[in-house]
């Protein structure tokens, strides 16, 4: 067995996911082949760089992936490695010598306000910060991607306010039918009986949040259906607290599979922007109308960071989560719905 | 009955997935090195070696694949060696990737920044530590370049950057100095 790189399996609330924390990357932590109830959710999903601007026009780290900038990759901690300043100033006692060192799982049964849970977390040293990256799987089939920062302020910019845009890269693949599932934008446009829509994305590209409509997208299958003849489908609900800027320039980027060693973040960050997410990754048409497609989407979660250096993150950053979902939509056959268990 | 979690897909993949074994490992920077004998220049390095899973074709039995990724500093080169049963069968220059920095190569990176008397000078302090970041580069540049952080700690409240240092590992030297202290920079 090695120390990084292996896949980790662990099942709990109706889910069989693996896990991996690659050998060099430095993208931190990797889900694959999520399945619920007996089917296949998503291939993989990471959160494989972020893009974080400062005010004042420098610095802008990419960090992660193929780092550049001035940012530097994700350097897995033990989970015991403290909250603080001390695992960037002395790494030796806090590193992880192995994936099983950093990763921790736990399963929680169904409560009186709550579904099970199954979790999977790991932190990050990052230059002076950390991240935690955190995956929840529940027994009514939602998954909740998450991420924190924590560590330490910038030492020679400890007050300017700053954004951290995290990049997950999404591949869900519809009770695994790949490549034959379809991409949809959804629209609130008003009250009529038909203001609500659902329109098939014919193109790879950057998408735009818009809260007033509701926005959000699905990967929809073409080919599976549940026992009620719908297809099968999960959603991407996405909460907004900071829009798009010249550095990250979208929300969704709607894109297709092209290899597992192939466009997992390198390659981005060139100018200290995401602009190639839309100029080299998200190119090329969608086949909404006959074949469908492989898809995977690239989600924008971010923060605005606020320094509250001179009050309770003068010492460190107290753990900051912000997280999106990702829903099933007549996924499950209804006989089988599990809200509860 | 309790359900099945798993899907079928995934219970085709356990055996392409199952851990790597040493011996598998070996036999990929075996095939790796070997494939790549009369291409890479003297200062080369195995950055690591991984399994790697395509999504197979439905019709096909999912593939067991070793990934070896090699850095050549003198070529500027990247090259990713893909393995199954010990033989290769695909090799890619990752251009314009710049994979994480292995310890070794940011003990050689500081090793070099250290003979800058500059540098030298503010590790003269006990209180100064070292940590790498990945500096700025163009995507003409395939220099292998690792960046240092000169930081000073008195308590968590006082840290500052005393400077920073970009050291090319393709050529063998220190590239960039800058001190934050005195405003120095080149």
């Amino acid at each position: 067995m090695a120390t990084f790189g292996d896949f980790h399996h662990e099942t709990g609330a109706g889910w069989s996911v693996y896990w991996r924390i690659p050998v060099f990357s430095g993208g931190g932590l990797e889900i694959w082949w999520a399945d619920f109830q007996g089917h296949r959710v998503m291939w993989r999903g990471s959160q494989p760089f972020a893009i974080v601007p400062y005010h004042g026009g420098s610095p802008t780290y990419k960090d992660g992936v193929d780092a550049q900038c001035g940012g530097a990759p994700f350097t897995t901690l033990k989970h015991g490695a403290p909250n603080s300043f001390a695992p960037w100033k002395n790494p030796g006692p806090y590193i992880a010598g192995a994936d099983t060192d950093a990763v921790v799982v736990t399963t929680t049964p169904a409560g009186d306000f709550d579904p099970a849970t199954l979790v999977i977390t790991a932190k990050f040293q990052c230059g002076w910060y950390q991240y935690v990256h955190r995956w929840e799987f529940t027994s009514d089939g939602d998954i909740h991607p998450s991420v924190a920062m924590g560590g330490h302020l910038n030492p020679n910019k400890p007050s300017v306010a700053h954004i951290h845009s995290m990049y997950f890269r999404i591949d869900l693949d519809i009770d695994g039918q790949y490549p034959h599932d379809v991409c949809e934008e959804f629209d609130h446009n008003n009250f009529s009986a038909a203001g609500d829509k659902w329109t098939a994305l014919s193109a790879q590209g950057k998408q735009l949040h818009d809260i007033a409509r509701a926005r959000k997208w699905r990967v929809r299958s073409t080919t599976s259906q549940n026992n009620l003849k719908q297809f099968r489908a999960y959603e991407i609900e996405l909460p907004r607290m900071a829009g798009p800027d010249k550095y990250s320039t979208g929300d969704v980027w709607a894109t297709i599979y092209r290899g597992d060693g192939f466009q997992f973040g390198e390659n981005v960050g060139a100018a200290c922007t995401d602009e190639e997410l839309t100029t080299s990754y998200a190119v090329g048409p969608l086949h909404p109308a006959t074949t469908g497609d492989d898809i995977v989407l690239w989600v924008v979660v971010r923060h605005h960071h606020e320094p509250r250096n001179l009050g309770e993150e003068a010492d460190h950053l107290p753990y900051h989560y912000e997280d999106f979902s990702i829903v099933p939509r007549s996924f499950i056959d209804v006989h089988s719905a599990t809200g509860g268990q | 009955m309790k359900k099945t979690e798993m899907s079928e897909a995934t219970k085709a993949l356990e055996a392409a997935i199952a851990p790597l074994k040493d011996k598998e490992a070996h036999a990929a920077r075996e095939a790796a090195t070997k494939q790549l004998a009369t291409e890479l220049s003297k200062r080369h390095r195995i950055l690591g070696v991984e399994l790697r899973v395509e999504k197979p074709a439905h019709s096909a039995a999912p593939k067991r694949q070793i990934a070896v990724l090699v850095v050549d500093y003198t070529q500027r080169r990247v090259i990713e060696v893909l393995t199954a049963d010990g033989r290769v069968i695909k090799v890619s220059d990752l251009d314009g990737f710049q994979p994480a920095p292995i310890p070794e190569e940011i003990e050689e990176a500081q090793d070099l920044a250290q003979a800058d008397e500059r540098l030298a000078r503010i590790l003269e302090n006990d209180d100064v530590f070292v940590s790498a970041f990945s500096p700025h580069r163009s995507a003409e540049r395939k220099d292998r370049e690792i960046g240092l952080r000169y930081a000073i700690s008195e308590s968590a409240r006082d840290i500052r950057i005393l400077a920073e240092a970009v050291v090319d590992l393709s050529d063998l030297k220190l590239v960039h100095v800058e001190n934050f202290e005195t405003g120095e920079r080149d």
